[in-house]
């Protein structure tokens, strides 16, 4: 996995469209999802890798998105069902590109345990771009209240005339 | 006389049904069964494995990835860490540290020795973990800060629903 810095902010950029708005925080969540229920278990108890392989795969989190979604309420669900799984599908995305030394995930399991990669870089090299991430992420969000501001200005009404 | 919000009327009839009771037991059912399966099925050769049955798995190409370090670097290879145990590797590698962590690919030889085929130092993995925990809190917090338990429907509603 690249570091969670990149997952996120890749996720801040890709989630700047309006359509976005009510279902941020969950479409980031959707982001960091497939490291968050997988590598604490073998970070913590190496031991359980052999169910970390089976996590960090797209069924099995698509399984996830579903259960966590049922938490919501019913007006929400449907939402947070798509967003969820439209993080979970980017975090994949930027996973695939990745090399490993050897296997790398199970993009079919449970049908086959065959694994495929992109292999631009290794999984810590996203971490040297992290100050890069964070400025894109900064600077984004300077334009944005900047803009917010200017519209806010420009939507001022004009005094009329004679009370001055 | 007071008036429920609209938001509160439709929870009380949002609660928990049989049918999201049935779909929340179904994913769980589904959750174990796939973690079962990948625990079962999983075709991948590990260390442990080798160690436990150093006979079976004599001239077998494996891969050494799960949380493994360097305990010791020596003349024709270094010493391998992984969940506790230690293990010759014999092999060229460049600029490796004790404490490293590794990924490898190496044939198995009883009763307890690697043959190195291919290595990647994971320079930076420590840092990677620890810097991942900062968008974790981040996203939690927005989480938290975008939805609230609806006991009466027991879910997750958002805390500000006006928000677009």
């Amino acid at each position: 996995m690249p570091d969670l810095i990149t997952h996120t902010a890749v996720a801040y950029l890709a989630s700047r469209p309006r359509s976005f708005a009510r279902y941020r925080a969950v479409f980031y969540l959707g982001t960091i999802l497939p490291d968050l229920i997988s590598r604490p278990l073998y970070i913590i108890k190496p031991e359980l890798f052999v169910y970390a392989a089976a996590i960090h795969t797209p069924v099995f989190l698509i399984v996830s998105c579903l259960l966590l979604a049922e938490l919501f309420a019913e007006k929400l669900r449907s939402g947070v069902r798509l967003f969820l799984l439209a993080g979970v599908g980017l975090h994949l995305c930027l996973d695939l590109l990745q090399r490993h030394v050897a296997s790398g995930y199970f993009w079919l399991f449970p049908f086959s345990w065959q694994s495929f990669e992109v292999g631009l870089f290794w999984p810590e090299t996203p971490l040297s771009l992290a100050p890069l991430w964070i400025g894109s992420v900064l600077l984004t969000e300077v334009i944005i209240r900047l803009r917010k501001l200017k519209v806010k200005s420009g939507s001022t009404p004009e005094p009329k005339a004679g009370f001055h | 006389m007071k008036f429920l919000p609209e938001e509160s009327t439709n929870s009380l009839c949002t609660s928990w049904s049989p049918r999201r009771i049935l779909t929340v037991f179904g994913l769980l059912i589904l959750i174990v069964g796939l973690l079962w399966y990948g625990k079962a099925k999983n075709p991948t050769i590990t260390l442990q494995m080798c160690l436990a049955a150093p006979q079976r798995y004599d001239g077998s190409l494996i891969e050494v990835g799960t949380e493994a370090t360097v305990a010791q670097v020596i003349e024709d290879g270094f010493i391998l860490r992984q969940m506790g145990k230690l293990v010759k590797v014999v092999g060229k590698a460049n600029d490796l540290q004790v404490g490293e962590f590794v990924g490898l690919l190496a044939v198995f030889h009883r009763p307890g020795l690697l043959e190195l085929k291919k290595i990647h130092v994971a320079k930076n993995r420590r840092t990677k973990i620890w810097v991942s925990v900062i968008p974790l809190v981040m996203v939690l917090l927005f989480c938290i800060r975008q939805y609230r338990v609806d006991f009466r429907q027991l879910g997750l509603t958002e805390r500000n629903p006006c928000r677009t």
